[in-house]
């Protein structure tokens, strides 16, 4: 009891503000770039536009894309907020826009979905509720009176939870057999990456695979601990540089790595970065006109949030035996380059009132990233098979059965059927249900 | 202090590791032969590929494009049954060669879309004929101005194989209405098309130091390209070269005229030389007596033995069941489609060995696609 309130007390206690704003500066002016990048590559007209159909999010499915420059318009606005929380200017109205605007994009298009923009969704929203614009910010400016020198230090120790979340469920969902046994699939992607400069040599070691996938387990589950002990960050850091610049060199990997890197800038607190600096500290440099107080429901939603963020990413130990292969909880659970899995899916669809039969390729109607997705992902290829559903039943076929002929292999795993091919998709009206027809996977 | 220190020990570990991964990295006497030849397999590969698959026949390319323009202008001089059946001979002995260079449409020839210029089927009869009966001026500039649908390959079929009986096709360039624009048509159809067979050369020619040292698992990694090139051309064979025609897409109803090159009954030659194209490709095996190195020895390489003859048994697989095909595609889809349905099943075997299997094994799926993450 005495150590909750203790822990309590240090929570409300005040800190600098200064990691929360190198952490919203980093993180704003990251975003930014990460959205410009995405439309200089054209993503979105890949991902918005030119799809047909769009794999929706269960509970999701009111979501949707609007016109090009609609998009464009979107994603641009999203930008320049994201600009916002870097100069600390109009920071809540644009944390708030950002984190609508991001979870928005991300919400449209399944078969694009990323952890990491996952994590970029769940950052924006605690951003909305901490004041990291009371310095080092525009808004200062704007209003003197908004600065401060400190915040309360449980601003900080959720974001730096947040980030911790993502490491140690990610070590979590390395513990399994295929990771630690057979060093799958950093087995396959090394030995496809002996090119790589200066290191490439390494990889065509038989024993390099199991260092990786061991050392990258370890990583995971201890990076976050390291972080918190003053004692072991700089090493923690040095740590978190060379693991993710070595993630960026060998695997294509976007803009994960960075946002990991500058992240994890959080734990950096004042007293260690005037000392990189070789700074004197500043006597009164923790006193503040007056501190800012927290309403009690915020604190109790910011409680909750994390119990989900705590026990979400654990539910497909109660939904499956086998997570990389049935998918069943496989999203936001941090399960970051756990497989390479590949597929292959066509249709049988048969009208039962003529009897006539037709096959159905994806790739006729799916962009080539929506095809390669949804060819291995049992929610997807029922979603598709719904589709197919209503297009036949807008052709005047009312009665219609739909069967999948779905092969994948896990792994480095022979190709193996992953839907049962006797299963008639119009009969499954839940998406939950199509878990129930997942074939065993044999090694 | 304290934290100084750690500063100087994150930094000696820092260079500790560096230092260890550089010597590792540079120790080839570490690994074995085996091991170490991955990569340079990867290379050879590369070079086998371009060297004595791809140049060769971008080179019997051009040579049976100038035959065919050649021929043309003897046909259109003279126009005879002789030299009617001589270009139409030539037209098919072209074709062969096209249809295992077409399995190549990566890298920049993919993105300057010369493959649709050379060969975009099926042709439209109805824009063909407008503008034979037009008043347009037709000469080579005519045709490179108009769209990938009326010209190349399959629009010089249309008008060599328009019916089943030669008279009646030497009669459109002889005595019908038009026959002498539809014979300045052709001529610039052969034209053209060998101009685009010198263009695709020297756009391989260019792209050659890119193609052969594209080593990295990456988008544009050459292997990665040429496994995508592969399976690209087996799903257009399994869904339009015998699925369209089988009816697959429009509840059962056997089509010929979806048939590729269904007027020369070529569709069955083509699917040959397609599968010759994937075989070579995947063995290797382009010329007699050479080191031949593919896909077969790196998966070899790679302990993935089983899957390799998995993949060259499903090629022999799919040998048999067009083998079985006796007569044209046309007419068996018409007596005993069954043999079709067979092939396509094989195709789809093998689709899966290669697009699944093979990807799988050889780490394509974190590249397949440019992506942000994972």
């Amino acid at each position: 009891m005495m150590g909750i309130k203790r822990c309590l007390s240090h929570l409300n206690g005040q800190t600098s503000i200064l990691p929360l704003a190198i952490f919203r500066m980093t993180f704003g002016f990251l975003m930014a770039f990460s959205l410009f990048r995405f439309i200089c590559k054209g993503w979105i007209e890949a991902c918005y536009i030119a799809p047909d159909f769009h794999f929706t999010y269960q509970y999701f499915e009111w979501v949707k894309p609007l016109e090009l420059y609609g998009m464009y318009a979107v994603v641009i606005c999203c930008a320049l907020s994201a600009i916002g929380i870097g100069l600390g200017l109009f920071y809540r109205l644009s944390t708030l826009f950002f984190f609508l605007s991001f979870t928005y994009l991300e919400l449209i298009e399944k078969s694009w979905y990323l952890n990491h923009y996952y994590f970029v969704s769940l950052v924006a929203f605690l951003l909305i509720w901490v004041p990291a614009n009371r310095n080092y910010a525009l808004d200062c400016k704007r209003h003197s009176t908004l600065k401060r020198k400190t915040v309360p230090v449980w601003t900080i120790v959720i974001l730096k939870l947040q980030l911790c979340t993502v490491y140690f469920f990610g070590g979590i969902a390395k513990l399994k057999s295929d990771w630690l046994l057979d060093a799958q699939p950093l087995n396959i992607w090394l030995k496809a990456r002996t090119d790589a400069p200066l290191i490439g040599g390494l990889f065509e070691h038989d024993i390099t695979p199991f260092l990786f996938s061991w050392s990258g387990m370890l990583y995971d589950l201890i990076v976050p601990f390291l972080l918190w002990s003053r004692k072991f960050r700089p090493i923690a850091y040095c740590l978190i540089v060379i693991f993710h610049i070595l993630t960026y060199v060998l695997f294509n990997i976007g803009m994960f790595p960075w946002l990991m890197i500058f992240g994890s800038l959080i734990f950096i607190t004042e007293a260690e970065w005037k000392l990189l600096f070789r700074k004197r500290e500043a006597s009164n440099s923790m006193e503040n006109p007056s501190p800012t107080k927290t309403p009690l429901s915020i604190k109790l939603m910011l409680s909750l949030f994390f119990v989900m963020q705590f026990s979400f990413p654990l539910r497909h130990y109660f939904l499956t035996d086998n997570v990389l292969w049935s998918e069943n909880g496989f999203r936001f659970a941090w399960h970051v380059m756990v497989m390479e899995k590949n597929g292959y899916v066509t249709y049988a669809i048969k009208d039962n009132e003529t009897g006539k039969q037709w096959i159905e390729y994806p790739s006729k109607r799916l962009t080539t990233i929506q095809e390669k997705q949804m060819s291995f992902q049992p929610d997807m290829i029922w979603q598709y098979g719904k589709y197919l559903e209503d297009i036949y039943d807008e052709k005047g076929m009312h009665s219609i059965s739909i069967h999948v002929n779905s092969k994948a292999s896990l792994n480095g795993r022979t190709s193996q059927t992953l839907i049962s091919e006797t299963v008639d998709l119009t009969q499954i009206e839940d998406v939950d249900s199509i878990y129930d027809f997942i074939l065993q996977l044999n090694d | 202090m304290r934290a100084l220190n750690m500063k100087t020990l994150s930094i000696t570990l820092l260079s500790i590791i560096l230092i260890v991964i550089f010597m590792v990295s540079c120790d080839k006497d570490g690994i074995s032969e085996a091991e170490y030849q991955i990569q340079y397999r990867r290379e050879a590969q590369l070079d086998n590929a371009y060297a004595n698959g791809i140049m060769p026949l971008n080179t019997a390319f051009v040579e049976n494009t100038t035959v065919l323009r050649t021929r043309t202008q003897a046909f259109v001089q003279q126009p005879n049954l002789e030299n009617l059946d001589d270009l139409q001979n030539q037209w098919v002995s072209m074709l062969k060669v096209w249809k295992r260079l077409e399995l190549y449409n990566l890298g920049i020839i993919e993105d300057s879309f010369i493959h649709f210029e050379i060969n975009r089927w099926p042709t439209n009869a109805e824009i063909v004929n407008g503008y034979i009966e037009g008043a347009e001026t037709i000469d080579v500039d005519f045709i490179v101005g108009n769209g990938s649908s009326s010209k190349g390959i399959s629009a010089m079929e249309y008008l060599l194989f328009s019916s089943d009986d030669n008279q009646e096709i030497l009669n459109q360039f002889t005595t019908n209405p038009h026959f002498e624009r539809r014979q300045t048509y052709l001529l610039s159809l052969a034209q053209n098309l060998e101009m685009k067979a010198n263009e695709l050369q020297m756009l391989w020619i260019m792209h050659k130091t890119d193609f052969i040292s594209s080593l990295e698992n990456g988008i544009s990694g050459s292997q990665n390209q040429l496994t995508n090139a592969m399976v690209t051309l087996i799903e257009e064979i399994i869904i339009s070269k015998l699925g369209n025609p089988l009816g697959n897409g429009n509840g059962g109803t056997i089509n010929i005229e979806e048939l590729e090159a269904y007027r020369s009954e070529s569709s069955l030659l083509i699917i040959q030389e397609h599968l010759t194209a994937l075989k070579m490709l995947y063995n290797g095996d382009f010329t007699q007596g050479t080191i031949n190195w593919g896909f077969n020895d790196y998966l070899d390489l790679i302990d993935r033995r089983t899957l390799n003859e998995a993949i060259t048994s499903s090629f022999d697989n799919c040998q048999d069941k067009l083998n079985l095909i006796s007569e044209s595609l046309k007419q068996e889809l018409l007596d005993t489609p069954q043999n079709a349905i067979d092939l396509q099943d094989a195709f789809d075997n093998l689709l899966v060995l290669i697009k699944v299997d093979m990807a799988n094994a050889i780490g394509t799926t974190i590249t397949i696609n440019d992506n942000d993450g994972d």
